[in-house]
């Protein structure tokens, strides 16, 4: 592929903006249909093993139930559950645009490769802050009771 | 006067006599030794303006400073030595290649911190995001815990390769490394600890309360 290779080496983010391009629209459709029906027939009977074993939630606990209200427009309810969930859709939107924008009307721009390491650090971070807040609030509520 | 007594000038070309040392006519020096057979016509290339003077004799090609040893350059650091063999050049219709505009740049050309070896082991980023990523959704799938095992497991795999070959992206390979090593310890204890029965129903109904 041409368009991911330069001066020998491979680009990451050509790479990656060629794989968003593919799951742009069943990425779309699949969560609006998770949204409308998908998540009742499906998705309400997932529950966290780790919560059913030791009582506490684990750093992803609330992504499904999140996804869904991304997707109902409930943007509050889906940060409240999992805030990585609409950070990876905000960081993906983000990379898609940038590199859409670059190619079309900032050929110079295109020329630098967009470091993708900064949006996967900030899923890191956000994952890690979320879940200890979530620990937090727990902890809090079980030595008040 | 006899023919061998006989001297012409050089510059006028006039006769003169043997013994005579100046010229009768133009009064330019006449050479000692010149016989009437070799001098015939004046040259009009000489410089007639030279005649008279003593001349010096004739510089040599090159001037000898010194008698010491010549010099030998400096053998060129192993630093800013180029490998040609790895240099993949474009060469343009006009004999000029790429390379010209790093030449000029010394601190491309003379940085002497990076060695050799990094740029051969270099390269290969994609190894150090996929460790990044399997640490991330191991953290995140924990829900799944055989499969977060699994995807911790190939992020530290993944981030060792990173580091020991010496890849690029040496960050996201640790960064890798540490989530994975979360994910197999929420793993760890969620398979060693089992929940308390005290707090079991209160841990129930906080959780169910707020998510």
């Amino acid at each position: 592929m041409k368009c991911i290779k330069r001066d020998g080496k491979y680009r990451v983010d050509e790479l990656f903006y060629l794989i968003g391009k593919i799951i742009f629209i069943p990425f779309c459709l699949f969560g609006f249909w998770f949204a409308g029906s998908g998540f009742e027939a499906y998705g309400s009977h997932i529950t966290c093993a780790i919560r059913d074993l030791c009582g506490l939630p684990c750093p992803g606990c609330g992504g499904t139930r999140a996804f869904y209200y991304l997707f109902q427009g409930n943007i509050r309810e889906s940060l409240r559950l999992n805030a990585t969930v609409l950070y990876g859709v905000g960081a993906y939107l983000h990379f898609m645009l940038v590199m859409f924008w670059r190619k079309r009307f900032n050929r110079n721009g295109a020329e630098r490769e967009i470091q993708i390491q900064y949006y996967l650090y900030g899923a890191v971070i956000v994952i890690l802050v979320q879940w200890l807040v979530k620990i937090f609030n727990i902890i809090h509520r079980l030595v008040l009771t | 006067m006899s023919e061998e007594m006989k001297v012409f000038c050089t510059q006028c070309g006039s006769e003169n006599s043997a013994e005579a040392k100046f010229c009768a006519n133009c009064g330019s020096k006449l050479e000692p030794h010149a016989s009437a057979q070799e001098t015939t016509q004046p040259q009009t290339t000489d410089n007639v303006y030279a005649e008279g003077l003593p001349q010096e004799e004739a510089a040599p090609a090159y001037e000898k400073v010194t008698e010491a040893e010549e010099i030998k350059p400096e053998p060129i650091p192993e630093e800013i030595q180029i490998n040609y063999d790895n240099v993949q050049g474009n060469f343009s219709a006009d004999g000029s290649n790429e390379y010209t505009s790093t030449y000029s740049n010394p601190s491309a050309q003379y940085n002497s911190s990076v060695p050799t070896a990094e740029v051969v082991n270099g390269g290969n980023i994609g190894v150090a995001i996929a460790s990044l990523v399997c640490g991330i959704l191991s953290l995140v799938c924990c829900c799944l815990s055989w499969f977060s095992f699994v995807l911790a497991v190939a992020a530290i795999v993944l981030g060792i390769i990173t580091l020991v070959k010496k890849y690029d992206g040496k960050g996201m390979a640790i960064a890798g490394l540490v989530t994975a090593g979360i994910g197999i310890v929420i793993f760890i204890i969620c398979i060693g600890i089992s929940a308390a029965m005290p707090y079991e129903e209160i841990l129930d109904e906080i959780v169910n309360e707020m998510y």
